[in-house]
C-alpha cells in the first residue's frame, strides 16, 4: 500500500480474499467507482476505497460491513475502505445493467461484479463533479458510437420521467462529448 | 459515528437503547460494537443509521417531538458533525416541526443543522429497492419535499400516530404541477377530488384549490359537487 493510504489493484484483491475467508455464506457484491475502473476496465487510477453493495444476496449489509471493518483492522486499511456510498445514486441506472456486469473476483464465497463502462458513465454524469471529468473522458474514449448513444438515450428517458438532476447530467455528457469531438 | 452500518442484531440493540430513553419502539439487548456515553451520542448513531431503516425515521421523529427539551444541543451538534451524513437530522427536523409547533424545537433544528450543505439528489434510504427498478425511479421522481429540502430523495411517509397509522409528508410545487399536467392531459379536466386523490391527500383542500387557481390558466366550470376545471383553451368545448 502506498504511503498516502491509497489502495492499488493487487491490494484490492488481497482485501477481497481476506473478506472471502470471513464470510459465513455466499455473497455477491456489485462494485462501482474507482475500484471498478481499475479492476474491470484497466484504468490505472488511484482510488481510496471500494464502492460496493450487496447484490442478490441475503447476508445483510451490516454483517458484511462488520467483516469489512475487521479486514481493515487486520490489514491496516482505513475502516471505510469498502463503503456502499454509490447506492445513493442507483436510481439512475437502467434495469438491464445486470447484462453488462463484469466479474472481477471469485472467491470461495465472495463474488464481486463491476459495473460496465456504460453504467459507470451514467453514474459519472449524474455525479458531474470536476474530479469526474478525467474518468468520464477515459470511459467515453473506450466506447463505440452505439454504446454512447445508448447512454445518451437512457439519460434522456430519465429526463422525461422528471428524475432530479437529469438535465445537469445531460449537460455534463454533452460537454465531455464536445471536448472529445464525439 | 462515521460510516458504520448496523447488523440486524445491532439494530435491535439500538431500538432497545432508544426505548430506554422513552422512544416509542421495542428492541433487544443484543451485543454490539458501540458504547455511546450519552443520549446525544446514542441519538447521533441513530441519525446515521436511519438511512438503512425507514421505521427508525418514525421512531426518531416521535421521540424528538416530545423529548427534544431533554437534550444538550451543543453536545448533540458536536457529535452530529462527526457523522457520515449529518444532514439526516435536517430531514427528521422537517417532519418533527410539523408535529410540534413550539418555537424552541424550530430553533433547536436550526442550530443543529447550521452550516450543513444540501446533498446532491441522494436517495435518503439506501438498499431498499432493486437497482434499475421502476420503484427506484418513482422514489426519485416523486420525492417528498421534506427530503428534497436537504437534497435527498424519498417517498417514505413517517408514521406520526402509532394507533391510527396516520402519516405525514407532502409534495413540492414542481411535482404538484407535474401531477396536474398529467391529470389534464389524461382526462382533459380535473376536479378538486381527483387532484387530491392523485396526491394521496397530502395537501389540504384549500391548498388544492389554490393550486388549481394559480398553477395554470384553468377555468372553473359549474358549481358545487359537479364542478370541474379545464384549461382555458379547451373551455369553449364545455359551454352549453
Amino acid at each position: 500500500m502506498k504511503l498516502t493510504g491509497e489502495l492499488e489493484g493487487k491490494e484490492f484483491l488481497a482485501a477481497f480474499e481476506a473478506l472471502d475467508k470471513k464470510l459465513p455464506k455466499p455473497v455477491k457484491m456489485l462494485m462501482g467507482g474507482g475500484a471498478a475502473m481499475i479492476l474491470a476496465h484497466g484504468f490505472a487510477l488511484a482510488t481510496f476505497d471500494v464502492d460496493a453493495i450487496p447484490y442478490q444476496t441475503s447476508l445483510p449489509l451490516g454483517e458484511i460491513d462488520k467483516f469489512a471493518k475487521e479486514v481493515a483492522h487486520e490489514k491496516h486499511f482505513s475502516p471505510h475502505w469498502m463503503n456502499p456510498y454509490f447506492s445513493n445514486f442507483t436510481y439512475v441506472l437502467p434495469s438491464d445493467y445486470q447484462k453488462r456486469l463484469i466479474k472481477v473476483f471469485q472467491g470461495e464465497k465472495l463474488e464481486i461484479y463491476a459495473l460496465s463502462k456504460m453504467d459507470l458513465l451514467i453514474l459519472k454524469c449524474f455525479a458531474g463533479r470536476e474530479k469526474d471529468i478525467g474518468h468520464t473522458q477515459a470511459l467515453m474514449k473506450n466506447m463505440n458510437v452505439k454504446e454512447l448513444k445508448t447512454v445518451e438515450s437512457h439519460i434522456e428517458t430519465l429526463l422525461e420521467k422528471k428524475i432530479p438532476g437529469t438535465q445537469k447530467a445531460l449537460d455534463f455528457l454533452y460537454e465531455i462529448k464536445e471536448m472529445l469531438g464525439k | 459515528m462515521k460510516g458504520f452500518i448496523l447488523t440486524p442484531d445491532e439494530l435491535m440493540r439500538l431500538y432497545y437503547e432508544l426505548s430506554q430513553l422513552g422512544a416509542p419502539c421495542v428492541g433487544a439487548k443484543k451485543e454490539w460494537r458501540f458504547s455511546p456515553q450519552t443520549k446525544e451520542e446514542l441519538l447521533t448513531l441513530a441519525f446515521d443509521c436511519v438511512r438503512h431503516d425507514p421505521r427508525l425515521l418514525s421512531v426518531l421523529i416521535l421521540f424528538l417531538k416530545d423529548h427534544y427539551s431533554e437534550l444538550n444541543p451543543y453536545l448533540l451538534r458536536q457529535a452530529l458533525k462527526k457523522n457520515e451524513t449529518p444532514q439526516t437530522v435536517g430531514v427528521i427536523g422537517e417532519f418533527a416541526k410539523q408535529l410540534n409547533l413550539d418555537k424552541e424545537l424550530f430553533y433547536l433544528f436550526e442550530y443543529l443543522t447550521k452550516g450543513f450543505s444540501r446533498k446532491n439528489n441522494e436517495l435518503f434510504f439506501v438498499g431498499l429497492h432493486p437497482i434499475g427498478s421502476l420503484k427506484l425511479q418513482e422514489v426519485a421522481a416523486q420525492s417528498l419535499k421534506e427530503y428534497r429540502k436537504w437534497g435527498f430523495l424519498g417517498i417514505e411517509r413517517p408514521i406520526i400516530d402509532l394507533t391510527t397509522k396516520k402519516t405525514i409528508g407532502s409534495y413540492g410545487t414542481s411535482y404538484r404541477i407535474h401531477i396536474l399536467k398529467q391529470l389534464l392531459k389524461r382526462n382533459k379536466k380535473v376536479t378538486v377530488s381527483s387532484y387530491l386523490e392523485a396526491l394521496h391527500y397530502t395537501i389540504s383542500r384549500q391548498q388544492a384549490l389554490y393550486d388549481l387557481k394559480h398553477f395554470f390558466p384553468l377555468k372553473l366550470v359549474g358549481i358545487g359537487r359537479g364542478a370541474f376545471w379545464v384549461s382555458r383553451t379547451s373551455y369553449l368545448g364545455h359551454v352549453k
